[in-house]
């Protein structure tokens, strides 16, 4: 059992949340210590078990505890026994975006070059349609946006994700990329039913989307004071117009980026971009929902109550 | 073919109201008549051939069983909404994915390439099927009576070692007679979207169904899975049976 001694150090015992079994046990830790310092001390018993890797739990089936918490907060130190669950091998958001957003700008150019060895060797002399040009000019700006974004804007709350989700999302991105970029590039590529006017409005709509996106970027990145672990709702800001969704959703940034993927399958009246769009668009309204009922929960009445999550007046 | 085995007897039986019994019995007795009307017909129409060259074949099979057959397997993705309203206790993502390989089968592969009829396949896939539905329909409708015999939950969780494999062979048999009807040229062009169209779509069809049969390497892993479930089960209902 556990033991105090005058250092209000115990020994703690390491044990595996599913099946049986000891990871570690620590002989003396301190019971006004944190997660995170059990992480790096677990770390340092068992190296490969980094400590992003490392997930606890006060009771063997309860929910994960934060890194902040101190062992005796979970009465960790009187009963002697934690539960520790391996999150699988981990790797770094910042890795995961560029993987995931360099695929889709790559593989969309190299259908954009027309090889012979996807559409034949007559392909590269037919014409280009002013279409499939603008689309390849629209798709490298999204996703060079992104990456830009992920240098520069965005802030990460967690440090790292599990492997797993790098080859899932790659497929989808990469695969996604190619099923739009291989007809949008064809040589019997058709230019839109309503021809330059559709190819306009559609770049009309796809690039203030990519701007409004973009707005709600630099807000949110802008809404937590560095150094702090504040947290605010985010509103309008006086000095861009782009901002004013907020006043209808929780999740503007979603709702831009689907006006840019319905703006761009306007401008290439392409199947395979609609899809695209609208499997985006199911994704992100079901995390702006997830943000949505989070917000309400944290901020309870001060949250405004006329916002939908994703879609105004809607969803 | 058939994972949808999470719900056995729940421990604490949520029942759903009158009503919703009500249309439940009604739908899977249909379905369990149904079913057994299909394997009746298959069974009749096979044990008439002549030759097992008559077998390789089976001419007539489908056009015997194909209404019944349809409405059936069609009429499953009702399911879909017994899970997602909560009527059943099922994961309505599961019971989609199962259904729509099958009705895929039914009008993207037998319905729609008319050729892959004639095919073994059909026989070996629609008996598997039969067999499986007819009891788990029956076992669906006694249970909402709640006299669901054990031997019947056996049967469920039993069969389908021999089953399961037999309806996944008869299904690639058949998409394999429609991939090798559609492969020349010009049957191809007549099966697939082709372009230039105003979409800017196209779809190859026989290189979809060769992207469908790759999704089959699924089906260690959910035999595997069906295994588990069954040790799970049987063994739960035999340590009620002591009491």
């Amino acid at each position: 059992m556990a033991s105090k001694s005058a250092s209000n150090g115990f020994r703690l015992e390491v044990l595996k949340a599913r099946g049986n079994g000891v990871v570690t046990t620590i002989e003396n830790i301190s019971a006004n210590a944190t997660i995170a310092e059990l992480k790096k001390q677990v770390a340092q018993l068992k190296p490969k078990l980094y400590p992003d890797r490392q997930s606890y739990r006060a009771e063997a089936t309860g929910k994960s505890v934060k890194d902040s918490q101190k062992l005796s907060e979970l009465n960790v130190d009187k009963t002697g026994k934690i539960y520790f669950k391996d999150l699988g091998p981990q790797i770094g958001w910042s890795t995961v975006f560029m993987a995931e957003y360099a695929g889709p700008l790559v593989i969309y150019l190299l259908f954009y070059i027309r090889p012979s060895i996807i559409y034949g060797s007559a392909a590269s002399s037919k014409p280009i349609h002013l279409a499939a040009h603008l689309g390849a000019a629209c798709w490298t700006f999204h996703y060079a946006k992104r990456i830009l974004e992920t240098i520069f804007v965005h802030r990460f709350s967690h440090a790292t994700m599990p492997i797993f989700n790098l080859f899932k999302n790659c497929s989808y991105y990469w695969g996604f990329t190619a099923f739009v970029s291989y007809f949008v590039n064809h040589p019997k590529y058709t230019p839109p039913s309503f021809g330059y006017a559709q190819i306009y409005l559609g770049l009309a709509i796809f690039l203030l989307s990519e701007l409004g996106n973009l707005s709600i970027h630099l807000l949110l990145r802008d809404l937590r004071p560095p150094g702090t672990t504040e947290r605010r709702i985010p509103y309008p800001n006086k000095t861009n117009p782009f901002t004013q969704l907020f006043n209808f959703v929780s999740c503007p940034n979603y709702t831009y980026e689907i006006g840019s993927w319905l703006g761009f399958s306007l401008m290439t009246q392409t199947l395979t971009a609609f899809l695209f769009a609208i499997a985006g668009a199911g994704q992100m309204t079901l995390w702006a929902l997830g943000k949505h009922r989070a917000y309400k929960k944290e901020f309870a009445d001060k949250y405004p109550k006329q916002r939908k999550s994703i879609i105004p007046f809607l969803i | 073919m058939d994972s949808r085995k999470s719900s056995s007897t729940p421990k604490q039986s949520s029942s759903p109201s009158g009503l919703a019994t009500t249309y439940l019995l009604i739908y899977n007795g249909v379905l369990t008549i149904g079913w057994a009307l299909i394997l009746f017909e298959t069974f009749k129409r096979v044990l008439s051939y002549k030759s097992v060259q008559d077998l390789g074949e089976c001419y007539g099979l489908w056009n015997s069983i194909e209404i019944p057959l349809k409405i059936c397997q069609t009429a499953a993705f009702l399911e879909v909404f017994h899970a997602m309203f909560g009527l059943v206790r099922s994961n309505p993502m599961i019971v989609l994915i199962q259904i729509i390989s099958r009705v895929f089968l039914v009008w993207g592969v037998a319905n729609y390439i008319p050729h892959a009829q004639h095919t073994t396949g059909i026989f070996l896939a629609v008996t598997a099927w039969s067999i499986t539905e007819i009891i788990r329909y029956a076992y669906y409708a006694l249970n909402l009576l709640q006299i669901s015999p054990q031997w019947l939950t056996w049967c469920r969780y039993t069969f389908f070692i021999v089953l399961y494999p037999m309806g996944v062979t008869g299904e690639l048999l058949t998409i394999v007679k429609a991939m090798r009807t559609i492969y020349p040229e010009l049957v191809r062009n007549r099966y697939s979207i082709l372009l230039p169209n105003k979409m800017n779509f196209g779809l190859d069809y026989f290189y979809f169904l060769v992207v469908v049969v790759l999704a089959y390497l699924y089906f260690p892993t959910m035999y595997k899975h069906m295994f588990t479930q069954r040790a799970k089960t049987l063994k739960t209902s035999s340590a009620k049976k002591v009491q």
